[in-house]
């Protein structure tokens, strides 16, 4: 080390900062350099400066004027403690809110079902059967399968689930052609039709196909 | 453990005027602190009267204006008693006293970037004693180790302070700047270097 690097070691030795070892070579050095010596001195006057003003007494003037600003600051300030009970209340009012309006207004995405649509109630969709109708005119198995499910609500714009009207026999045999349409458009469940008695009346029964293929809905009615 | 003897002497001589006993005063001290959390502005005050003569000096020798320190005094009381109830009292005040002052300075140097000069003419002659001659270079000796103060850069002027104005430990230092001690001990030489030549400089400059 020369003194350049010494002489930052000297800062922190004239008031005790240095560990023993270090504080030994410096003190070793100190011995044997005249000009790192004439530093030193010259670091403890200019500390001993410092210190000098830290002790200079404050001033009482001043003291009293920071008391009486902060007094006047303090006059004006809310109390420290206490839960601040409008605050809270004002929080939660704003953040159930802020909830609700979420709730009623987004969009419906494709995981919930909350809108049905009684399709094969509607007489303009019955009467104009399409070519899927006609063709899944007979019980298609298939139409059970969730992809198919999926992908027929996929291609209703109108909403996410689908409805499908099972008639007795014994009234299917009086309904008009259009009627008769639509239970066949989506039977799906070959158990249900298959139970229409036609000596006895049977309730009608409703099946709602939701997107979501693990949930079948139905509706008995008397 | 740090900063409780400085504190509970501070608070002792405050509230009685000799000599404190430092359980006693420790124990005095967080109880002005419950007090005061608790809304007694009785003992804000007395916490205020304990701790506003470190926080001015401090802030006095980190902002070099008596002006700044006045209103950084008022800053770190006020901020102390918005905290009040996010302080723990089972801990010493006196870190996050000197910590917050140290903050507020930086806030106030950074808004007002005021030079500070040496000007030897503005000595208060109601100061000065018998030795005219020797007030009046003592007075000047301090102005040029205040002016030097300026000279360094904030983090140098803080560690300074508290280390040799305040007189706290190294590790008290590091711990209110929340540095590390070899940190703290770096911007301590190099400040002192720096004050030790400007104040050389400024002797040359006077003889």
């Amino acid at each position: 080390m020369n003194c350049a690097d010494f002489e930052r070691l000297i800062a922190l030795d004239v008031e005790g900062d240095l560990p023993g070892p270090k504080s030994r070579a410096v003190a070793e050095h100190l011995l044997a350099c005249p000009s790192c010596r004439q530093f030193a001195e010259q670091v403890k006057f200019s500390q001993a400066l410092l210190k000098n003003l830290g002790q200079e007494p404050a001033d009482e003037r001043m003291l009293q004027e920071v008391r009486r600003r902060v007094q006047i600051g303090l006059a004006s300030e809310t109390q420290p403690q206490g839960f601040p009970v409008w605050q809270f209340a004002l929080g939660v009012g704003l953040i159930t809110a802020l909830i609700f309006a979420v709730i009623t207004l987004r969009p419906h995405s494709g995981g919930a079902n909350t809108q049905f649509l009684a399709e094969g109630s509607r007489p303009a969709n019955a009467a104009r059967p399409n070519k899927d109708e006609t063709r899944n005119s007979k019980i298609d198995a298939r139409s059970a399968k969730p992809p198919r499910v999926a992908k027929d609500l996929s291609a209703n714009p109108r909403g996410r689930v689908r409805s499908t009207v099972i008639l007795p026999a014994s009234s299917a045999a009086g309904t008009p052609k259009s009627a008769q349409a639509v239970p066949s458009k989506k039977l799906s469940s070959g158990s249900m039709s298959a139970s229409a008695n036609a000596q006895h009346p049977q309730p009608l029964t409703i099946k709602l196909l939701t997107d979501n293929p693990n949930v079948v809905i139905y509706w008995l009615v008397d | 453990m740090f900063g409780r003897q400085m504190e509970s002497q501070d608070l002792a001589l405050s509230m009685t005027g000799h000599a404190p006993d430092r359980e006693d005063s420790r124990a005095d001290s967080a109880r002005a602190l419950e007090r005061a959390m608790a809304g007694d502005r009785a003992a804000f005050d007395e916490l205020l009267r304990c701790y506003e003569r470190r926080v001015l000096m401090t802030a006095w020798r980190m902002l070099g204006s008596k002006e700044d320190a006045q209103d950084a005094a008022q800053e770190v009381f006020l901020r102390l008693y918005r905290h009040l109830h996010r302080i723990d009292p089972k801990r010493p005040l006196l870190p996050w006293i000197y910590r917050m002052t140290v903050n507020v300075c930086h806030d106030l140097h950074r808004k007002r970037r005021r030079e500070v000069e040496v000007n030897p003419g503005e000595i208060d002659p109601a100061s000065l004693t018998a030795d005219p001659a020797g007030e009046i270079m003592r007075a000047e000796q301090k102005q040029m180790v205040a002016a030097a103060l300026q000279t360094l850069t904030e983090k140098e002027r803080a560690a300074v302070v508290l280390r040799d104005i305040q007189g706290l430990s190294t590790s008290e230092v590091a711990g209110i700047l929340g540095s590390r001690e070899t940190t703290v001990r770096s911007q301590i030489s190099s400040a002192r270097v720096k004050i030790k030549k400007l104040v050389e400089k400024m002797e040359r400059r006077r003889s």
